[in-house]
């Protein structure tokens, strides 16, 4: 369902054109070593219901590894959607159009198997959302989709998975306990911990936060914090003082534009738009 | 406790009070105004009351329905009729040519309360299939007269207890000759006419007969093979609906004639049954007429419609949350299918299956053309013996009718109806729990 355009050489020197007009892409110092960038998006637009609605436009953006980037906008400014693009999620979605570039560490995010991306590319959800099984079996799950049947080896896993997304002491009595039985946060805790078990490169968080309390949230922040070491996080996020708390980099969406994207804390300080400025001081959203 | 407080209310007494007696307002009415008052007050308490006859009497008409099935049936309705075969079985038996009587008596060691002496052997009234009276065989002293009984080829015999003695032939010691019958004579007289006999000229043993184990067997291997027919189609057909079907008006096209399906009369299957699925299947075993597997085939095409219906909305209602997650976790979507969607959607195809197990046990019409409506004593997988419903249709077809036997059998088959929908009502309780958990 995704068909993408490829660029001839003209359109590429247009882009290159368009990217020094954009005040999305970043100068630094960090954003120029190739190596260091794992997602990059040029002119991506998407519509859904055959082109009917225009979800996503013109978006151009890098994404740095082993760092925390954070989309906000108000609801609806698209910023769930392109980052299931991503992981290809909206593949799923009948109707749905996307014409663009979206490389991942280089390499035509179309050219890569969809399973293979989906394994190195993880997702966290809004709502939790861990399979009616028990909490082994749910972090065993993509290992084994993966044809990985070791016993020690899953254990292994399991241990890893559950320390590193601190949930290792409130359930290891409990490993064979069904998945539900936990409480929202751990649930949460839980799907990251599946999410972590394929030892992705990127982990994908969609709102992972808007479902829980705060003390949850609070468990959840101090976590992307730790994983952040390991791997490239991106989430999306209703909630400014989340974005600012945690991320590096924050991008801001409205009705499916990237307005601006930049440094958590110049974000914040000094919005270059004028439509940052009045989100972020809360004149709308 | 709330129904019971609810029901409480609703029997409240004032409230009945008012029913019969007018509000305040009614002594400041006008003549006219009072008319048209009681005029609707008549009206209202007709068509009330009205419903309410209509609920008793369906009610009461079901419930007289079932309760006249149990009493009538109930009696016929034992472990032997449930495990004896439907032939009745005959044996002629009589006294070998060398046995003499002589003075020797036994001993009545198992108090048997009409017993021979010099035959040693024991009777006791019953009463057959059809519940008219007969004498049994209650007891056999060993090594007595009567143990030594043979058949009309001089082969020993012994009696099976379970048999009953439809006739029996004596000679007397003065040459005299009497014949005794079951249902004119009893036990005592039986018992008594033995004792001065020297010789037994023929003794016809009969067995009970008219048992349904073969159409219990029969029903239970229907089962067997139509879910086995019935299930991978369904349940295939049901996952390409609801997973893999994109909506065009193909898969609509098919999902509108699974609905027609299920509204065809079950005899217009049958139909279908004979004269599609019996040659198909002669033409491949070499047999002929119907057998287990045409009637397991026909009740498979009966069975699909719902079959697919339930489990693709089983399949329906699971959260898209769940297998975006397995997606996500790079899962394949055949994996997804059968370790997430499948393993869901389990008490959908477990209620699906127990709906067919009850259409299969009450089915008749289709099975008579497409099985067989020979009422057998074993199951077999190359003659199409009668089901249990279609035992009663063979039993009530004939020229003596037998209402007994056929309420005995509507007894199993409403029992297991009745728990298989018990049983469906849990599970769907367990499977709403299960939803709330999410």
């Amino acid at each position: 369902m995704i068909e993408f355009e490829n660029l001839d050489q003209n359109q590429e020197n247009e882009t290159k054109e368009n990217l020094n007009a954009s005040n999305t892409l970043l100068d630094d110092e960090e954003f120029k070593n190739k190596d260091n960038i794992v997602f990059s998006c040029r002119n991506v637009n998407l519509y859904y219901d055959n082109g009917e609605k225009h979800s996503l436009k013109d978006i151009n953006i890098d994404i740095l590894k082993n760092k925390v980037t954070a989309f906000i906008g108000p609801s609806g400014c698209g910023k769930s959607t392109l980052l299931r693009c991503f992981d290809r999620m909206n593949d799923l979605i009948d109707g749905c159009k996307i014409t663009g570039e979206i490389k991942y560490n280089g390499k035509g995010i179309n050219d890569i198997n969809t399973i293979l991306l989906r394994t190195k590319v993880g997702m966290v959800f809004q709502q939790p959302n861990p399979f009616p099984m028990s909490i082994r079996n749910n972090i065993c799950y993509g290992p084994r989709c993966q044809g990985l049947k070791n016993k020690e080896k899953l254990n292994e896993i399991v241990e890893r998975s559950l320390k590193d997304s601190a949930l290792y002491e409130e359930v290891s009595d409990r490993l064979d306990a069904s998945g539900l039985s936990l409480s929202g946060g751990q649930q949460q805790r839980l799907c990251i911990a599946r999410a972590i078990a394929m030892s992705p490169d990127v982990i994908l968080m969609d709102e992972p936060t808007s479902a829980l309390d705060p003390i949850a949230t609070l468990k959840i922040e101090e976590l992307i914090k730790e994983l952040k070491k390991k791997y490239t996080i991106i989430i999306v996020t209703h909630n400014m003082q989340q974005a600012a708390r945690i991320s590096d980099y924050t991008a801001f969406f409205m009705l499916g534009e990237l307005v601006e994207f930049n440094k958590t804390e110049e974000f914040f300080a000094h919005p270059k738009d004028k439509r940052s400025e009045d989100y972020i001081t809360g004149r709308f959203g | 406790m709330k129904k019971l407080e609810n029901l409480k209310n609703s029997f409240n007494l004032d409230k009945i009070k008012k029913l019969f007696t007018f509000d305040k307002t009614y002594k400041t009415l006008s003549k006219e105004e009072k008319k048209v008052f009681i005029k609707r007050k008549i009206k209202d308490g007709v068509t009330n009351g009205g419903t309410v006859l209509f609920g008793l009497f369906t009610v009461a008409i079901l419930i007289w329905m079932v309760v006249y099935i149990f009493t009538t049936g109930s009696s016929t309705l034992n472990w032997e009729f449930i495990t004896s075969d439907y032939t009745q079985h005959t044996a002629m038996l009589r006294s070998p040519d060398d046995l003499d009587i002589g003075d020797e008596t036994f001993e009545n060691s198992a108090n048997s309360e009409y017993f021979s002496e010099y035959w040693g052997v024991g009777f006791r009234n019953g009463t057959d299939n059809l519940q008219d009276p007969v004498v049994y065989i209650a007891y056999i002293e060993e090594n007595s007269p009567f143990s030594k009984l043979v058949n009309y080829q001089g082969e020993l015999e012994p009696v099976d207890p379970s048999y009953y003695c439809s006739y029996i032939y004596l000679i007397n010691g003065d040459g005299s000759e009497i014949q005794l019958n079951s249902g004119q004579d009893t036990a005592e007289d039986f018992a008594a006419a033995l004792d001065k006999a020297i010789k037994i000229e023929s003794a016809s043993f009969l067995s009970r007969g008219e048992g349904i184990r073969g159409s219990l067997l029969t029903t239970l291997m229907l089962i067997g093979f139509s879910l086995l027919f019935a299930l991978p189609l369904g349940v295939g057909s049901a996952i390409y609906l609801g997973v893999y079907a994109k909506k065009n008006i193909l898969t609509n096209s098919i999902r509108t004639l699974i609905d027609v399906t299920s509204g065809i009369p079950s005899i217009i299957f049958g139909l279908a049954g004979a004269i599609i699925f019996i040659p198909f299947v002669n033409s491949m075993s070499g047999g002929t007429g119907g057998n287990i597997f045409t009637g397991a085939l026909t009740m498979a095409i009966m069975l699909l419609p719902t079959i697919v219906k339930t489990t693709e909305e089983a399949i329906r209602v699971i959260p898209m949350s769940l297998t975006q997650a397995s997606l996500a976790l790079g899962a394949s979507r055949t994996q997804t299918t059968f370790k997430v969607v499948l393993p869901n959607a389990l008490p959908g195809i477990l209620t699906s299956t127990l709906l067919s197990i009850g259409r299969i046990i009450g089915e008749s019409a289709a099975l008579v053309f497409a099985m067989g409506a020979t009422i057998g004593d074993t199951a077999s997988l190359n003659q199409g013996y009668a089901s249990l419903a279609v035992h009663i249709y063979v039993i009530l077809a004939g020229e003596s009718p037998r209402y007994e036997a056929a309420c005995a059998i509507a007894i199993i088959i409403l029992v297991v109806v009745l728990l298989l929908s018990l049983l469906v009502k849990l599970i769907s309780l367990r499977l709403n729990k299960f939803k709330g958990a999410n």
